[in-house]
C-alpha cells in the first residue's frame, strides 16, 4: 500500500524533525516543493543521463541535499534545478571516463565494444555526448533554459548576468550542433 | 551597420518579446543576421527533437514513489553521491552591502572633525565597478547586522505628470521624443519617502567572518550596535511600454539619498567598514578614492555585465551605464539634490539623447 503524503511528511520530520532541532532536521515545506518540482528536476536528470532509472536517483540525492538546506522558498526552484543539472552531468562524466577506460582495455585487445557501439547509434546518446564536452557553464544554461527557465531566471538560480544567458546559450546550441555533425 | 550580438540573435528564438523593436527589424531586413536567427532556430530544434524521447513526465505514481522513497530516507544520512551546491544567487544583498558601505565610505572627514553628524547628500554619482568574485565574496548585509528596510516602499500610480510632482514635490519631464522600439502610453507611479537603517552587531560580523576562516579587525568603541539610516524618496517612477512585462525605458526621479548615524562618527565606521576582511581588495581600493567630502554616491556595477564611462550632459556630470550585449543602457545624474536615473532597451546615445533634454528642461 503506498505510504500517504501527510504520513510521509510525518515521518520525515519524526522525532528528529525541525522542531525538535534533532540532527536530521528536514525543512517543513519539502512536501510541497517536492510535488510542485519533482517533474523538473527528474526530466533535467533524464535529458542528461537519456535514463528514467538513473534520474530518479539523481533526484533522489538531489532532494535529500535540499531537505537539508535552508534555501528560501522563493529560490528552491532554481536552486534544485541547478542542483540536478550539476549532479546528472557529475554522473555522465564519471560514466563517460570509465567507458574510455574500457574501451582502451578493449582496444588492446582489439575487441569491438559492440555495447558502446550500440549507444554511439542512437541519437540520444550523442546528445548526452555533446553535452558532455560543452564547457560546465554552457551545458548548464542549455539545460536549464530546455527545462523550461527563462533567461532571468536561469540568471537568479545561476548568479550568471541576465545579459549574457543569450550569448551563452548561443554559443553552447551551435556547438552541440557541429559537434552532433561531426560525430 | 552594425550586426546583432550573439545573445539577441538567441533571444530572437527565445523569448521575442524581450527584444527591442529596432533589434527586430534588422532581423528581418539584414540578410546576414537573418540567417544567424534561422540557423539559432534550427540549433534549437535538433536538440529539443534529440531530446523529445527523453521528455516524458513522470506519472502521478512515480512521482508518489519517488515522495514515499524520500519520506523513508533516514532524515541522518546524506546524500548517496555528492550534490555539488549552487551558489545562491546574491544579486541585491551584496549590492546593499556595497551601497552602504560605499555610503559610508564616501562620508567626509569633515564629520569626524567635529565629531558631528550632519546630514549626508551628494551631488554627483560615481560607479564603482564590482567583478563576479566580488559578488561572490561578499556576504549578506544582513550577516553583519540587523537591516530594517522601508515597509511600505511600494509604487502608486497616479493619472499624470501633474498629479506625480502634487504628490512628490519633484519636476517631472516627459520626453518630446522617444527611442525607436519604446511605445505604448507613459504611466506615472509615485514612491513615499522611506527610510532604511542598518545596525551593525559586532557579534554576527565575527560569526560571519569566522564562517569563511577570517578574524575580524579590532572594533573602536562605540562601533558594535552603531546605527545607519539612509533616507529615500520620495520618488517619481515614469515607464512606458504595452506590457507589464517588459518595460522598454524608465525613467526614476528622487532626491539624491540622504545618509546620517547617530551612534559614531561617521568616519570610524568608514574605516572600520573599510577594513572588513570580506571586502574584495580592488573594491576597497575604489571606496578609498572616492572624494572624502561626503559629495560622491557611488554606483555599484557589475563589470562583467555593463560597461561604464564618465558623461556630461550639457554640462552636468553624469554617468554612463552601457550592458555588454547591447540589450540596454542608462545614464545616471545628480543635478540641484536630485538624483535621475533614464534606463531601459535603448542604446547608450538614445539614453544620452535622453537624459540631456531632461536636463535642459530642469534648468
Amino acid at each position: 500500500m503506498q505510504e500517504s503524503g501527510t504520513e510521509a511528511s510525518r515521518r520525515l520530520a519524526g522525532p528528529t524533525g525541525p522542531e525538535n532541532g534533532g540532527i536530521g532536521a528536514v525543512r517543513p515545506d519539502l512536501e510541497q516543493i517536492f510535488r510542485r518540482e519533482y517533474p523538473r528536476v527528474h526530466g533535467i536528470a533524464r535529458r542528461v543521463l537519456g535514463d528514467a532509472r538513473a534520474a530518479e536517483d539523481v533526484a533522489q540525492d538531489v532532494f535529500v541535499a535540499f531537505g537539508r538546506s535552508s534555501v528560501p522558498v522563493g529560490e528552491a526552484a532554481g536552486w534544485l534545478a541547478v542542483a540536478a543539472s550539476h549532479t546528472a552531468l557529475n554522473l555522465l562524466r564519471t560514466e563517460r571516463r570509465r567507458r574510455d577506460r574500457e574501451r582502451r582495455a578493449a582496444a588492446g585487445e582489439h575487441l569491438p565494444d559492440i555495447a558502446d557501439h550500440v549507444v554511439r547509434a542512437t541519437e540520444r546518446a550523442r546528445v548526452r555526448q555533446v553535452l558532455g564536452r560543452l564547457p560546465r557553464r554552457q551545458a548548464l544554461v542549455v539545460l536549464l533554459r530546455h527545462s523550461g527557465l527563462s533567461y532571468q531566471e536561469i540568471a537568479a538560480a545561476t548568479g550568471m548576468a541576465a545579459g549574457g544567458i543569450g550569448t551563452t546559450l548561443r554559443r553552447a546550441e551551435a556547438a552541440a550542433r557541429k559537434e552532433l555533425e561531426r560525430s | 551597420m552594425r550586426h546583432l550580438s550573439a545573445g539577441t540573435v538567441q533571444r530572437i528564438v527565445d523569448e521575442p518579446p524581450a527584444v527591442r523593436d529596432t533589434d527586430q527589424d534588422h532581423a528581418e531586413h539584414c540578410d546576414r543576421c537573418r540567417d544567424r536567427v534561422t540557423r539559432a532556430r534550427q540549433d534549437r530544434t535538433v536538440l529539443t527533437t534529440l531530446w523529445r524521447q527523453d521528455d516524458v513526465p513522470p506519472t502521478a505514481t512515480e512521482v508518489q514513489a519517488a515522495w514515499t522513497r524520500l519520506a523513508t530516507h533516514d532524515p541522518a544520512a546524506p546524500p548517496s553521491r555528492a550534490v555539488p551546491v549552487p551558489r545562491r544567487s546574491r544579486g541585491r544583498r551584496p549590492t546593499a552591502l556595497v551601497l552602504g558601505t560605499a555610503l559610508v565610505a564616501a562620508l567626509g572627514s569633515t564629520a569626524a572633525a567635529t565629531n558631528w553628524f550632519p546630514l549626508f547628500q551628494p551631488d554627483r554619482v560615481r560607479a564603482v565597478s564590482l567583478s563576479a568574485s566580488d559578488l561572490s565574496d561578499l556576504g549578506d548585509l544582513a550577516e553583519y547586522g540587523t537591516l530594517t528596510a522601508p515597509s511600505s516602499w511600494h509604487p502608486r500610480t497616479v493619472p499624470d505628470a501633474v498629479a506625480a510632482r502634487a504628490a512628490t514635490g519633484l519636476p517631472v519631464v516627459t520626453p518630446s521624443w522617444l527611442p525607436r522600439g519604446v511605445s505604448g502610453p507613459v504611466r506615472y507611479a509615485v514612491l513615499p519617502r522611506g527610510t532604511a537603517s542598518f545596525r551593525f552587531s559586532l557579534d554576527r560580523a565575527a560569526r560571519a567572518a569566522a564562517a569563511r576562516g577570517l578574524t575580524l579587525p579590532p572594533a573602536p568603541r562605540g562601533v558594535d550596535g552603531s546605527t545607519v539610516t539612509v533616507s529615500l524618496g520620495p520618488a517619481v517612477v515614469q515607464t512606458w511600454g504595452a506590457r507589464d512585462d517588459v518595460v522598454p525605458l524608465m525613467i526614476l526621479r528622487l532626491p539624491s539619498p540622504t545618509l546620517t548615524s547617530g551612534d559614531v562618527p561617521l568616519d570610524t565606521l568608514r574605516s572600520y567598514l573599510l577594513a572588513q576582511p570580506g571586502l574584495p581588495a580592488d573594491l576597497a581600493d575604489q571606496l578609498r578614492r572616492l572624494p572624502a567630502d561626503g559629495s560622491t554616491l557611488p554606483l555599484p556595477v557589475p563589470s562583467s555585465a555593463a560597461a561604464v564611462s564618465a558623461t556630461t550632459l550639457d554640462g552636468v556630470p553624469a554617468t554612463l551605464v552601457k550592458l555588454r550585449d547591447g540589450a540596454g543602457a542608462a545614464v545616471v545624474w545628480i543635478q540641484e539634490k536630485r538624483l535621475t536615473i533614464v534606463l531601459g532597451l535603448i542604446s547608450s546615445s538614445e539614453a544620452r539623447r535622453l537624459g540631456t533634454e531632461i536636463v535642459d528642461a530642469d534648468r
